[in-house]
């Protein structure tokens, strides 16, 4: 899919990602970053991603952390019951919750961020400045998902030609396995040396330094978009700072900002991706129906 | 124009005793479309690997090798990446990048072109390899012909005088490999491109080059026009002529003796048509078909993808696999045959249909098309040993399959036709009573590909079924009882060997090709001597 956010010039989806993550961090408050939890997850469903094994894992991790929390801090007024003579209190539960929210929601813009910089925006990112460095990140990445593959064969094939029973010690468990990533290693070193090979003849190193292919200039459209986004991130971040909004969970319990104005500028500002993809497709409607 | 000169070269690897490359002399001019060729482990690719100075292996050189004038070791650095260009054996191993564009530009940004040159030439060659299909994927998406062309086009942007390829076409389908080889045939007449091409399908090479080497233990015995090699190889009877050469040798011998030898499938049908009357007539030997046997092994309506939102690779197919006869799997590149075999051997789950199996016979060797997946000790011969077979058996096969000096050697260290065979070994000794085979007979020649045929007939007699996926239309013809079409991840022809062969355009041998006017139905070199055997 290629509208809307993923038009956008890299260091534009760049910057926000990198804000997006900031602002996740920073804004302890339980409203403000379920608002933004839901827009983060709404882009998620636009992009299709996140949908899999991780959503299972992504909700696992937040609901550790918020049981976590309560057991091992007891601060706060409010004694919901005691567990092993150690109360457990409303308040450690609330700020547990926050916490929770708060790591789902960055674990997400991480999976939307592997959605939308692929690699070849990486590179259009950061060759230019570190040619090298960003060529073996870049092949780092490929590697891994490679490695993936290559394992999930030889395993299929080592399976077959040793079959084993059901019943098996830990300790062959444990035999086999490393007996797989012993081959495993050595395959993909003998494919990386032919790698290698194809790079030399190809002319790597012959220059210390590479030139890129991508270039990609910054549109009007990226341009207000920037703008957009550094309004409402600073709008956030200032208002957050400024009137000095910190929440004291064990001291007063969790109450609404003081500034309302806050959750409009949060929201806008989680509600970027979201919009640009409605925006679009007003336009695309507009535009066939007129014709 | 002297392009490489090559004076009393010898080469020796460090692991080995004797030297890989002994004396050669080579001369290759400007503009040669030269093709190499020779028994496996005859020095093939390491004589490739000589010429391309990044990617020399290590070990002891002796004599010269001059690149237009120059001693190979003192060109400057760019003109060495830029004007030799390399295509690797295994597609995979050689992309660098994770996507199709950045790989077509890999090269140039190495050698500092400017972007809006780079994308010049990437538009320009895209449209002469038909690539614009694909120039958006990711390379995890593309077939192994697709990967091949893409390995070649990103050569090719750097616009090298010479072209070196080692066996580029080994991992490809009858189709994409005749077009691979149309389009070198159109970089050399078109562009004047120098193309150096070592090969073990050679037959629809003779015709498009230039020069033939022929390379026997590391020197070069024979180095003459394609027809004359054609000529005197076919003399002296060897395995190593071309299907053409080889029908109007034949011809020559029995029929008509001012035949010339003739390299295409043309020449040779209008040779055919000159002696039409004085051909005899010919049968295939009828089949004693038992239709009676049990199948070992029935596939019903199998459904099977790898991803939840992925398409489905195997769709509705079906497939009986009758005891004791071999059947062979044809079809493109990415039609479902391996995540066929995959399927039967249990490493894949379908999501629906049946694999029902004949009672009590449920045992299965799996030999995967990359052979360092199978092996798992340090020393070939601890992988055959490992087997637990009689003695007397490993020894046999290991002096069939020409194993005896590997023994020692790690089988990363062997050669690629040595893992095959090694692989090969192991799984015949293992007795199982279906034995799966991954594109077998890649990486071997002539003789040993005959080798093996009879190695699996033998495991046929013994009560042992075969279903082997190849993309190697002559060894299909010459070895299988039943060939099955994957098209699309389902079977659209499931026959009779002689039956299925007859009428295609490309899944058919040359020497069907050749003769189907007169015998519809001869698809072997064997069954073309067997027309003068019975008189």
């Amino acid at each position: 899919m290629q509208t809307g956010f993923q038009n956008l010039n890299p260091a534009v989806s760049f910057v926000y990602l990198l804000l997006a993550v900031i602002l996740s961090m920073v804004l302890l408050d339980p409203l403000l970053l379920m608002l933004g939890l839901v827009f983060v997850f709404g882009w998620c469903l636009l992009e299709k991603c996140a949908l899999d094994g991780s959503l299972l894992w992504i909700t696992g991790t937040g609901l550790f952390v918020l049981l976590l929390n309560p057991l091992l801090n007891h601060r706060g007024r409010t004694v919901l019951f005691y567990f092993f003579e150690n109360p457990v209190t409303l308040e450690s539960f609330l700020y547990g919750f926050t916490a929770a929210v708060s790591i789902m929601t960055v674990f997400l813009i991480f999976m939307v961020y592997n959605r939308i910089i692929t690699p070849d925006k990486f590179m259009f990112l950061f060759s230019k400045r570190l040619p090298r460095t960003s060529l073996l990140i870049m092949m780092c990445l490929r590697f891994i998902p490679a490695l993936q593959q290559q394992y999930r064969e030889l395993s299929g094939v080592q399976r077959v030609k040793h079959p084993v029973g059901r019943k098996r010690r830990r300790r062959e468990t444990l035999q086999e396995a490393f007996r797989l990533l012993t081959l495993l290693f050595s395959g993909a070193i003998c494919g990386a040396i032919e790698t290698a090979q194809s790079m030399r003849a190809r002319g790597y190193g012959v220059y210390a330094r590479r030139t890129g292919w991508r270039e990609q200039r910054l549109t009007a459209a990226d341009l207000l978009a920037s703008v957009y986004i550094l309004c409402t991130f600073l709008g956030t971040i200032g208002l957050w700072y400024g009137f000095d909004l910190k929440q004291d969970f064990f001291q007063t319990g969790w109450q609404p900002l003081g500034q309302p104005a806050i959750y409009i500028a949060a929201g806008f500002f989680y509600a970027f991706p979201i919009l640009t993809e409605g925006v679009e497709r007003l336009k695309w409607s507009f535009s066939n129906w007129n014709s | 124009m002297e392009l490489f000169k090559l004076e009393q070269l010898t080469f020796q690897y460090p692991v080995n005793d004797m030297p890989s490359l002994k004396d050669i002399d080579l001369t290759i001019h400007e503009g040669e479309f030269v093709l190499l060729c020779g028994s496996s482990g005859c020095g093939k690719t390491t004589l490739l690997k000589q010429m391309k100075r990044e990617i020399t292996p290590a070990g002891s050189l002796r004599g010269t090798i001059t690149y237009r004038g120059i001693p190979l070791p003192e060109i400057a650095k760019e003109a060495s990446a830029r004007e030799i260009g390399f295509v690797f054996q295994n597609p995979d191993n050689q992309i660098v990048m994770g996507d199709v564009y950045s790989e077509l530009a890999f090269g140039m940004e190495n050698l500092r072109f400017s972007s809006a040159e780079m994308k010049r030439k990437i538009a320009e060659l895209c449209s002469f390899f038909g690539m614009e299909g694909f120039l958006d994927k990711e390379i995890l998406q593309l077939s192994g012909g697709q990967k091949q062309v893409l390995n070649l086009a990103s050569v090719l942007l750097l616009q090298p005088r010479v072209l070196l390829l080692d066996e580029p076409t080994s991992q490809l389908d009858p189709v994409a490999a005749k077009e691979f080889l149309l389009f070198l045939k159109r970089l050399n007449e078109e562009f004047g491109m120098t193309v150096l091409l070592s090969e073990h399908r050679f037959d629809d090479v003779y015709p498009l080059c230039s020069r033939v080497l022929f390379l026997q233990n590391g020197s070069v015995r024979i180095d003459a026009e394609p027809k004359q090699v054609a000529r005197q190889l076919s003399a002296e009877k060897t395995d190593f002529i071309p299907a053409q050469a080889f029908l109007s040798q034949r011809l020559r011998e029995h029929v008509d003796s001012e035949a010339e030898i003739c390299l295409t499938v043309r020449e040779n049908q209008r040779l055919l048509e000159r002696n039409l009357d004085r051909l005899p007539p010919w049968e295939p030997s009828v089949q004693n078909a038992e239709k009676t046997r049990e199948p070992l092994l029935a596939v019903k309506r199998l459904f099977l993808k790898y991803t939840l939102e992925g398409a489905y690779v195997l769709k509705d197919l079906s497939l009986t696999l009758e005891q004791g006869k071999c059947t062979c799997l044809l079809g493109a590149n990415g039609s479902g045959k391996s995540t066929l075999l995959k399927a039967i051997a249990g490493i894949l789950k379908p999501q629906a249909g049946k694999i029902k199996w004949m009672r009590g016979q449920r045992s299965v060797t799996y030999l995967p098309q990359n052979p360092l997946l199978f092996f798992s000790f340090e020393h070939a011969e601890e992988e055959l040993r490992s087997v637990g077979a009689e003695e007397e058996k490993i020894e046999r096969l290991v002096s069939r399959l020409e194993l005896t000096h590997c023994m020692q050697k790690h089988p990363h260290d062997l050669s690629g036709g040595e893992q095959q065979r090694l692989m090969i070994a192991c799984g015949l000794l293992r007795e199982a009573s279906l034995l799966l085979m991954d594109e077998p007979a890649k990486g071997l020649d002539q003789r040993m590909k005959a080798r093996l045929g009879s190695l699996l007939q033998e495991y046929q007699q013994n009560g042992g079924t075969v279903l082997l996926v190849t993309h190697d239309v002559d060894f299909a013809a010459s070895y299988a009882d039943n060939c099955c079409l994957l098209f699309n991840g389902s079977t659209v022809s499931e026959k009779g060997t002689a039956d299925f062969f007859a009428g295609n355009y490309f899944y058919t041998t040359n020497i069907n090709r050749m003769v189907r006017r007169r015998y519809p139905a001869m698809l072997t070199r064997k069954e073309v001597d067997s027309l003068w055997q019975k008189n």
